[in-house]
């Protein structure tokens, strides 16, 4: 058994921040449309797919790759609200639920049928590439990269939410959809800009999750587990949940390897979910929830 | 065996063998509310079961730890009765917190999964990723040298049916008894159906154990079909396609799961090699296919959300 | 209050706190057998609460509840209807995806086939079933659903919703029934009905503890009201005497005229059903 480093903490903080970015997108999406979306999944794997064609198919640079991506996987996740989940809205929550299945099972056989089954990874530049020595701990670029991106990204939320007419919306809408519904907020509007922003952090957070590790098509199921993990830790419909219960996550998978098999990472995530649907369902920032 | 009849007879036993686990899906999402994402955990533990009660001993490059070489039918039995535990443990925990369907989905998805993980990192169970191969050799080898691959073929087609059509016998008893009956208000209004005096929890966790018995049963048969079993035969994709099937059919209607079934996990997965192709498009066929599957299913959930073929009535009174 | 009063079923100081605010404080009453008593009182006065106490759905802060000699606090719904307590709904709450009569026969516990294992040895007869039918479609009979009894519960009119509630509760024979506002949203034609089929059945040897905010139906409905202010029982009696009370009349009876009896519904749908 490994004895404790200091390096566990860390790894924990990064593997934190990449769950992170997905899941403040799929905790907004989940809050104001009120149903667990499954293939938002498929919409990361379609953002590290996007970078990739972007950035090694065709050889763009990668931080030209990098916003190209949050644009087309916002317009697809749009697109997808429109053609298969705004028509059903009224529906059972149930019937959304699987509906997002049969989605998450089109797009990622789609996936497959494009780009194969083979294991890819991203080119990346060198000095992401290199390794850093802090301390104990050796960390790449892209790893200080990618937690200096969620601070940003948290920031500039903050601002969003805080100041702008859009995010006042979004938070009223995300807490009483029938009272903001009642003072005049345009839902239509807010569900449209929730999607684009949600859509943007997917692929943000696919072209992170695969500059960490590796892309194929069917990681998506994989990853909304993550996801759902930090977002149901940290209570649906709460960004700042996702944030911190993306920190419950990262920690625990990452420290979980002091006493088990480090192959058993994502197991402990997906039992951090079901401890967190059984016990807390409201989660650590709790609000009254729809799940 | 050539051509149309070989295609029929492969139809026929996928038809039935997913059948069984389609019945057991219905019984506790069709007749009790209750959403299993994470079905496949039954049938791999079906398919685990019967594997490591039916191989003998480890050999050489083999990790596992036991092998107890018991008859098949016995170990097939077992399979059913330890999917029944482990479907039931994934799920009670959560039905015990009166937890929403959603929940109860996503929880039973993750179960899934997490037992899926440990198989593939714990090689001392059954060898971990690779799998454990040559299950139900010695039943094949017979049924070879007695009448050869057809015979073999027939024989694994009749016992997957016989056992379908004893899971849908008991299912439709069950329906129309007043268990299914209670089951079935307890999916309206669990509140309500407690102060009439139904004890909710019992009910539940029955009826997620009695569906997982029969995922658990058709693993078994599936795992000596193919004679291998590894981590990959418990993917998501075989929870959703249970799933989709049951959902298209019909929730709550047994006929309706047999129409699910053999549509999607029947025709669709084997007929397209009929369809006129060219190499390129064979290579990417089986995903166009499960494309095709989860477009309908989206159609129906927004048509006609109850199924193709909706509940029945249990009883009618003249 | 006799002794024998007490034994029928009687509750001692409930109470029920909800995100700090007190429902239901120290309510104490008992009730006789084969009684028809009105439980009533103004808005958020913790009635309907009361109910969900009684029924264990909600879990007590504090007290007993006694019925029939037992002890039953803090038992679960289910075990609580089975000591033979009925519970109607103020929103009925029949099993849609059922049929009426499925709606009846599904409301008795216990029954024989009802266990998974022994359904499989049903061939032949099976006298409890039988019995179950004949009482149910008796029932049906008598409150004028007959002609429905194939007819998915959600295809019912608010009004037969509430005599499908009410009958099915009946199926099990309980012993003490709880209604919650039985009259309410119902036509004054059926109220009638309402009131002979309580009468019927007091005579038959049940007992009543209804909420209602219909004066008038209480009036021609019970011997005696139990007025319920601010989760306490203020008064007890017949209710021309209980009018006459001036405290009764200053928290109650001043306001209810006043108010609208269907906004009355509504507001406490929201705040008191499960």
């Amino acid at each position: 058994m490994p004895e404790f480093e200091v390096a566990y903490i860390v790894f924990g903080l990064i593997s934190a921040s990449v769950i992170a970015v997905m899941g403040i997108g799929l905790t907004l999406q989940a809050g104001i449309s009120r149903f667990f979306n499954i293939s938002y999944g498929e919409l990361v794997t379609l953002g590290a797919f996007s970078t990739y064609t972007f950035s090694v198919t065709w050889a763009f640079p990668l931080f030209l790759a990098i916003p190209v991506t949050c644009v087309v996987v916002a317009v697809a996740s749009v697109g997808l609200n429109w053609t298969v989940f705004r028509p059903m809205r009224n529906s059972n929550a149930w019937v959304l639920l699987i509906a997002s299945l049969g989605v998450s099972f089109f797009l990622s056989n789609l996936f497959f049928a494009q780009w194969g089954s083979r294991v890819r990874r991203l080119d990346v530049p060198d000095f992401l590439s290199d390794s850093h020595k802090i301390g104990d701990v050796v960390i790449t670029g892209t790893d200080m990269m990618i937690v200096a991106a969620v601070i940003i990204i948290s920031m500039l939320l903050y601002l969003m939410l805080q100041r702008t007419g859009v995010g006042k919306a979004m938070r009223a809408t995300a807490d009483d959809p029938g009272l903001a519904a009642v003072t005049g907020i345009n839902p239509e509007k807010v569900s449209f800009y929730t999607w684009l922003l949600a859509g943007a952090l997917a692929g943000l957070g696919g072209t992170f999750f695969a500059m960490t590790g590796f892309l194929e098509p069917q990681m998506g199921t994989r990853i909304i587990l993550l996801i759902g993990a930090s977002v149901v830790v940290g209570g649906v419909g709460n960004p700042w949940g996702a944030l911190a219960g993306a920190f419950v996550v990262g920690m625990s998978m990452e420290l979980s390897v002091m006493f088990i098999n480090p192959g058993l990472k994502l197991a402990v995530a997906f039992a951090a979910l079901v401890i967190a649907l059984l016990i807390r369902p409201q989660g650590i920032l709790g609000q009254k929830g729809f799940l | 065996m050539e051509g149309f009849l070989a295609f029929a007879l492969t139809v026929a036993t996928i038809s039935a063998i997913f059948g069984i686990v389609g019945l057991g899906v219905n019984a506790q999402w069709g007749y009790g509310g209750m959403l299993n994402i994470g079905n496949v955990a039954g049938f791999g533990a079906g398919m685990y079961t019967t594997t490591l009660l039916t191989v003998g001993a480890p050999g050489e490059r083999d990790f596992y730890a036991y092998g107890a070489s018991l008859p098949l039918w016995l170990a097939i039995i077992c399979g059913g009765f330890v999917a029944s535990i482990v479907a039931a443990a994934i799920a009670t925990p959560a039905l015990k917190a009166g937890v929403s369907a959603l929940r109860l989905g996503l929880v039973t998805f993750a179960g899934a999964e997490i037992l899926r993980t440990v198989l593939a990192v714990r090689l001392d169970i059954a060898n971990g990723f690779p799998g454990v191969h040559g299950v139900g050799s010695g039943f094949r080898h017979w049924a070879f040298d007695n009448g050869g691959q057809d015979f073999y073929d027939l024989l694994i087609f009749l016992i997957a049916s016989a056992v379908f059509i004893t899971a849908f016998a008991l299912l439709e008893i069950w329906r129309r008894a007043p268990f299914g009956r209670v089951v079935r208000a307890i999916r309206e209004d669990s509140d309500a159906a407690a102060m009439l005096g139904h004890n909710v929890l019992k009910f539940q966790v029955q009826t997620f154990a009695i569906g997982g018995f029969f995922t658990g049963i058709a693993g078994g048969i599936y795992v000596i079909w193919l004679g291998t079993v590894t981590p990959d035969n418990m993917l998501p994709a075989v929870s959703f396609m249970v799933m989709i099937a049951v959902i298209l059919g019909g929730s709550g209607n047994n006929w309706g799961v047999l129409f699910g079934i053999i549509i999607t996990l029947g025709l669709l997965e084997q007929g397209s090699r009929f369809l006129p192709t060219t190499d390129d498009i064979r290579e990417i066929m089986p995903y166009l296919r499960r494309m095709a599957l989860a477009a309908a299913l989206i159609l129906v959930l927004r048509f006609r959300p109850q199924g193709v073929l909706p509940e029945q009535r249990s009883v009618t009174v003249k | 209050m006799t002794e024998a009063a007490n034994d029928f079923f009687s509750v001692e100081g409930i109470s029920k706190s909800f995100e700090g605010v007190r429902a239901v404080d120290g309510c104490t009453f008992s009730i006789e057998e084969q009684s028809v008593v009105g439980l009533v009182g103004p808005n958020g006065a913790g009635k309907s609460t009361v109910f969900n106490l009684v029924t264990g759905f909600h879990k007590l802060d504090h007290g007993r509840v006694k019925f029939r000699g037992k002890d039953i606090t803090g038992y679960p719904p289910d075990k609580t209807a089975r000591q033979g307590i009925g519970r109607g709904f103020q929103i009925p709450r029949p099993f849609s995806a059922l049929s009426v009569f499925e709606n009846m026969i599904v409301s008795i516990p216990n029954q024989k086939r009802e266990s998974w294992w022994r359904a499989l040895y049903p061939f032949g007869k099976n006298p409890d079933e039988h019995h179950a039918r004949e009482r149910a479609l008796d029932l049906l009979d008598k409150f004028g659903l007959y002609h429905l009894r194939n007819d998915k519960a959600a295809t019912l009119s608010g009004g037969q919703k509430k005599l499908l509630d009410f009958a099915h509760v009946l199926m099990s024979r309980p012993s003490l029934v709880l209604l919650d506002e039985p009259a309410g949203g119902v036509n004054p034609k059926l109220q009638e009905a309402m009131t002979g089929f309580i009468h019927d059945l007091r005579s038959e040897g049940l007992t009543f503890l209804i909420v209602e905010h219909n004066l008038a139906f209480v009036d021609e409905t019970c011997d005696t009201v139990i007025v319920m202010v601010e989760g306490k029982v203020m008064a007890r009696g017949a209710l021309s005497d209980v009018r006459e009370i001036p405290s009764v009349r200053d928290a109650y009876m001043g306001s209810i005229s006043k108010v609208d009896q269907k906004s009355t519904a509504v507001a406490d749908t929201a705040s008191e059903t499960p």
